[in-house]
């Protein structure tokens, strides 16, 4: 039950600090770091089966909130991303290839203009910034004690 | 270990609501981030802007007497702009035109500016519904006009930028001769703005100032937007097209200043 209390207030602590820092971090060219998306990613690995789905699912719609997206759009990419990395568990992969793909989604379903840029961009920033994410929560998580 | 699956059970479903409240709600999700991203601000005025005032040490004193004499001046400008005001109101309502809507300026921080993922050219301020703050109102600097506020949360505002695409702003140029050309801005990038349908002929002067020319009834007359540096012709249509460079650069606003209709 403790374990429980302390890895629910450690994504409701991690998704509103992620979203402020996604929110302020400065952008890169003309895309910025995948803060939200890093914590929808780390906790499809650690997490238990209906928690990383929730916490997808929250992180995609704070994205929406801090990024002015269309609703649904960043929630769909992050429950399918999360599911793709709870059942395919490659974070290797995951880490160099979200980003990007996420660009692509959303030059599909919200702004295609400079999708192309955007995607090549995505790649160097994306494999930063995520495995930044992941490993600074990875941190996090085991000093919180929220592994256990 | 029954308790224990029930706690963890009804912890997944608060989990679960939390994130259907922040799903459905956008105003949420924007809320539950404004605290941290205030901190962030008030850490960065508070300590790190003392900091740097340390490093900069005499310059600061002397900015400092330099704004005091300015705010001297703007005080004096202020009465002055209270009489003409009320000269104004009294000649509108002795020539019978309507009362201009008096409205005070809100100052709000820039929080942020939209995200890995932004869809949008706008940015967050920290000013909301709580401080007066409405859907539509008009965003300004004194260098000129910044945008139009989008959407409104308790504590913070979106501002949708002049050079965001889906902002439409109808401008006009003055021309030597009393003539004005018109023209409507149509969005562009934060270095260059495009004024569309123009209409006019006329040879334009270079480097003509661009105002807002309060036709479409969203944007008070004679807001600076910037400056007019080339008209082209399009060969598939009678309207020109012009290159606008913005009054106002995007990228280093720290305050921007909210219009509240009284």
């Amino acid at each position: 039950m403790k374990g429980s209390v302390v890895q629910f207030a450690f994504i409701v602590l991690a998704l509103a600090v992620g979203g402020a820092l996604e929110d302020m971090l400065p952008a890169f060219g003309s895309i910025g770091a995948p803060v939200l998306l890093g914590a929808a990613l780390f906790f499809a690995l650690e997490t238990r089966t209906p928690v990383w789905m929730i916490a997808a699912v929250a992180a995609g719609a704070l994205e929406e909130a801090v990024a002015s997206l269309p609703p649904a759009t960043a929630i769909v990419f992050f429950a399918a991303v999360a599911s793709a990395v709870r059942f395919f568990r490659e974070p290797l992969v995951w880490i160099v290839a979200a980003y990007p793909a996420y660009q692509a989604w959303l030059g599909l379903v919200a702004d295609g203009s400079g999708a192309i840029s955007r995607v090549l961009l995505a790649f160097p920033v994306g494999a930063v910034s995520l495995a930044a994410v992941t490993a600074l929560l990875s941190l996090a998580w085991r000093k919180a004690g929220a592994d256990a | 270990m029954k308790a224990r699956t029930t706690g963890t059970y009804a912890l997944i479903a608060l989990g679960a609501v939390l994130a259907a409240v922040v799903c459905f709600s956008r105003a949420a999700g924007v809320e539950a981030v404004y605290p941290f991203e205030r901190g962030w601000r008030a850490f960065s005025n508070r300590v790190l802007a003392r900091v740097s005032g340390a490093w900069r040490g005499s310059k600061a004193s002397a900015e400092n007497v330099s704004l005091r004499r300015e705010v001297a001046a703007l005080a004096l400008a202020r009465e002055d702009l209270g009489r003409l005001e009320a000269e104004n109101a009294r000649l509108r309502r002795a020539l019978d035109y309507a009362e201009a809507s008096p409205g005070t300026w809100i100052a709000a921080e820039v929080l942020s500016r939209g995200g890995a993922a932004a869809g949008r050219r706008t940015l967050r301020v920290g000013k909301g519904s709580l401080a007066g703050v409405a859907e539509g109102a008009i965003v300004s600097v004194p260098e000129g006009l910044v945008g139009r506020v989008a959407s409104v949360t308790p504590h913070t505002s979106d501002v949708l930028l002049v050079s965001d695409s889906s902002l439409k702003v109808a401008c006009e140029v003055a021309l030597p001769g009393g003539e004005v050309l018109r023209g409507t801005l149509a969005g562009g990038t934060d270095e260059r703005l495009a004024l569309r349908h123009i209409l006019s002929k006329a040879e334009v002067p270079p480097r003509s100032p661009v105002f807002t020319s309060g036709l479409g009834g969203v944007f008070p007359k004679g807001i600076a937007v910037g400056t007019l540096l080339e008209v082209r012709e399009d060969q598939d249509s009678p309207r020109r097209e012009g290159e606008v460079l913005p009054a106002v650069d995007f990228s280093t606003l720290r305050d921007v200043f909210i219009r509240r209709e009284r």
